[in-house]
């Protein structure tokens, strides 16, 4: 994450950009240090709501951008939950941000699959009483636990704050763990604690998993 | 400001743009030529209010547009009109800061020449 912001201030005219998940707070950061990560926060969550309400109206949307007299605000959604926000001065190239956006996008994105396509273990059957994915035979990838109304939030919660503890690394990584996790146990909240214990062994420091502990154990309470 | 039929002829003829909507901020739709207005309605209140809100939150000043990227090429802006928002539908093949421009210089000349008027 931190690659891609630096890659995206590098841009003519960026001030800088953050990436956050409302329910997370910020996960990184490189804007002066006059705007508050307090304040980014409560920007980027108002901003979340247009591209949750465009949606509705644009299914296209891509981003939303708001130019004030002395700024401008980029704001999109990366992943399950988690957003770029770029801030920009008035005379930016939006054409040359846009572009580079998309090339850093994609090629996260590209990592990501690469690695995901090694994972070649298949799911065995699970009993679900409800209609997923999983229940037609079909093997549910990470995108599709994401929409899950039980699942979607605390697994959105674990990917932001393994970024956080981690860094760029992590969206591969949670990846692959899910992979593993979904191959060897029934996806549901209960098991959860066995992704934890994956994710655990793929950070392997004692430290770093104590503070990745503390930041999801909010996030695995039954009910959340 | 022009009468609203006025107001909405000199909006079509400015290039770029494909069709518009014209609402106030409590929500009351005053002229348009989309299909949907409805849902236009709502989308240009609740994202103008918000533009706003993180203008005050961000310590900005004067907000001057915002615009929603699609996939279509089909840009969506919202501007502000004191107690109204204008939205804009763009042409696939228009530059959206090109006509953001216009809009904006055509927006200008309506308030220079009501202040005139007073």
């Amino acid at each position: 994450m931190k690659e891609i912001i630096d890659e995206i201030k590098t841009v003519p005219g960026i001030i800088g950009a953050c990436v956050f998940s409302p329910l997370s707070g910020i996960v990184a950061n490189n804007l002066p240090a006059i705007f508050k990560e307090q304040r980014l926060l409560a920007m980027g969550k108002m901003m979340t709501k247009f591209i949750l309400a465009g949606r509705k109206t644009f299914s296209d949307l891509t981003e939303t951008s708001i130019f004030y007299e002395e700024s401008a605000l980029i704001i999109r959604e990366l992943f399950g939950g988690t957003y770029l926000l770029v801030m920009a001065e008035p005379g930016f190239n939006a054409s040359l941000l846009t572009m580079t956006l998309n090339l850093s996008l994609s090629d996260m994105d590209n990592l990501s699959s690469q690695s995901a396509s090694f994972v070649t273990t298949p799911i065995p059957a699970q009993p679900v009483s409800q209609v997923t994915p999983q229940a037609t035979g079909k093997k549910m990838n990470l995108d599709e636990m994401l929409m899950l109304p039980d699942l979607g939030t605390p697994l959105g919660a674990m990917q932001t704050l393994l970024a956080k503890v981690i860094g760029p690394m992590a969206q591969i990584i949670f990846r692959e763990s899910v992979e593993d996790w979904s191959a060897k146990h029934s996806v549901s909240h209960e098991t959860l604690p066995a992704l934890v214990k994956i994710l655990n062994l793929e950070i392997g420091d004692e430290d770093k998993i104590a503070k990745f502990e503390q930041l999801i154990s909010a996030h695995l309470s039954p009910g959340r | 400001m022009a009468t609203a039929q006025e107001f909405a002829d000199r909006i079509m003829k400015i290039e770029g743009v494909k069709n518009f909507i014209l609402v106030r901020q409590d929500g009351h739709l005053i002229i348009h030529n989309v299909e949907d207005p409805d849902k236009l309605t709502d989308i240009t209140v609740l994202s103008g209010l918000g533009a706003d809100a993180v203008k005050a939150q961000g310590g900005f000043t004067f907000f001057k547009y915002l615009m929603v990227s699609r996939g279509n090429k089909e840009n969506y802006f919202i501007f502000q009109i004191e107690k109204y928002f204008l939205g804009i539908v763009q042409k696939a093949d228009a530059f959206g800061p090109d006509l953001a421009e216009k809009i904006l210089r055509f927006l200008q000349a309506i308030s220079r020449k009501k202040a005139e008027a007073l």
